[in-house]
Formats: C-alpha cells, sequence, structure tokens
C-alpha cells in the first residue's frame, strides 16, 4: 500500500525516532511502513491519520 | 510505555533467567556425576531450569504484549519458526527413534536447540523485514 508518510514527516522535520515516539511506536514500524513493507492497522491508520490531520484515504493509497 | 523501555524490562528478566537455566541445568549434571543427588533428589532439583524457562515464557509474553504491531509481527514469526524446528525434529526424530531404531536424542537438547532458532529467526527475518533503511 502507498502511503506519504515520508512526505508529511518531512514536511514538518521530523526523524522517524520522532514521529514513532507521537505514534507511541518504534522507528523501525515508521522505516517499515514509510518503506511499503509493512501496512499499518485499521486503529495505527486511524492514529497517523489524526496526528497528521488529514484523512486516512488521503495519506494511504492502495 | 516506549518501546526501549519494553526491551530494557524484558532483558532484565530475560539474562537472569538464562543465568538460572544455565547454572542450574550444570549444577544438577554436576552434583549427579558426583552423586550428590540422585533419586527424587534430582526430580525435585529439576524444577530450577524448568522455573528459569517458565520465568523467561512470562516476560516473553509480557514483551509480545507491549511491543508495537510490527515488532509483534517479527517476535510471532521467530516463535512460530523456532516452534517448527523443535516439533519437526521431535516428529521426525521421535518416529525414526521407534520405528528404525534411530540413536536416541535427548529430549533436552530441544531447549536449546529451540532458544538457538528463536534468536537465529528474530535476527534473520528482522533483516529481512528492515531491508535497506531508508531513514534519511
Amino acid at each position: 500500500m502507498k502511503n506519504k508518510l515520508k512526505v508529511l514527516r518531512a514536511e514538518r522535520g521530523w526523524s522517524q525516532a520522532i514521529l514513532g515516539e507521537k505514534l507511541d511506536v518504534s522507528r523501525q514500524s515508521i522505516n517499515a511502513i514509510e518503506g511499503q513493507r509493512y501496512d499499518p492497522s485499521l486503529p495505527l491508520a486511524f492514529k497517523i491519520a489524526k496526528l497528521f490531520g488529514q484523512k486516512i484515504e488521503d495519506i494511504f493509497e492502495d | 510505555m516506549q518501546q526501549k523501555q519494553i526491551r530494557h524490562r524484558y532483558f532484565k528478566i530475560f539474562i537472569p533467567s538464562m543465568i538460572v537455566y544455565v547454572i542450574g541445568v550444570f549444577g544438577i549434571s554436576f552434583a549427579e556425576n558426583y552423586q550428590w543427588l540422585s533419586g527424587i533428589g534430582l526430580y525435585i532439583f529439576a524444577v530450577i531450569p524448568v522455573g528459569a524457562i517458565l520465568t523467561w515464557f512470562w516476560a516473553q509474553w509480557r514483551f509480545i504484549n507491549e511491543l508495537d504491531e510490527y515488532l509483534k509481527m517479527i517476535q510471532m514469526k521467530a516463535v512460530m519458526f523456532a516452534l517448527a524446528v523443535i516439533l519437526s525434529i521431535a516428529a521426525s526424530w521421535g518416529l525414526l527413534e521407534m520405528l528404525a531404531n534411530a540413536p536416541k536424542l535427548e529430549i533436552f537438547w530441544l531447549v536449546p536447540v529451540g532458544f538457538i532458532a528463536f534468536g537465529l529467526a528474530q535476527a534473520v527475518i528482522q533483516k529481512l523485514e528492515n531491508g535497506a533503511p531508508n531513514e534519511e
């Protein structure tokens, strides 16, 4: 699943570790999601969307 | 709880329990060799390594429950790999022992084999899952 996580994170000047802290997940998880090797669960996707103030479908696309 | 804290809490239980396991196993073997223990004594002291393993399982259970979903997936894959190795050896060699008079394999060795398989699987799966890091 494609996503804009890396772009959104870069816009805010956050490192993967900082984003991980904000979402209460590991840096490895952020790395895997950004690298499209792992699709987050629905609760985590909602958390990501809420953090960036966007809809899930605006961040993730099939 | 932060992922680092979760890992730290896990190792605080894992390392001492493995030390107790190794000391327990060597201690019982030593005591048996020198005939300090026999019969019921051996059965009683065999509880020491079992206690260490159960303590590790409890720590591992808590660790997996507390990890984030991605790291939890890696841990579960490693556990499944170790389980597959142990069950495959037990089933295949056990059958050969029963039917083909294969040399006896002490089931005690399934524990270290399981730990090694688990450790290796964790390292390999983490390497495969993480791939090329894309942190800039």
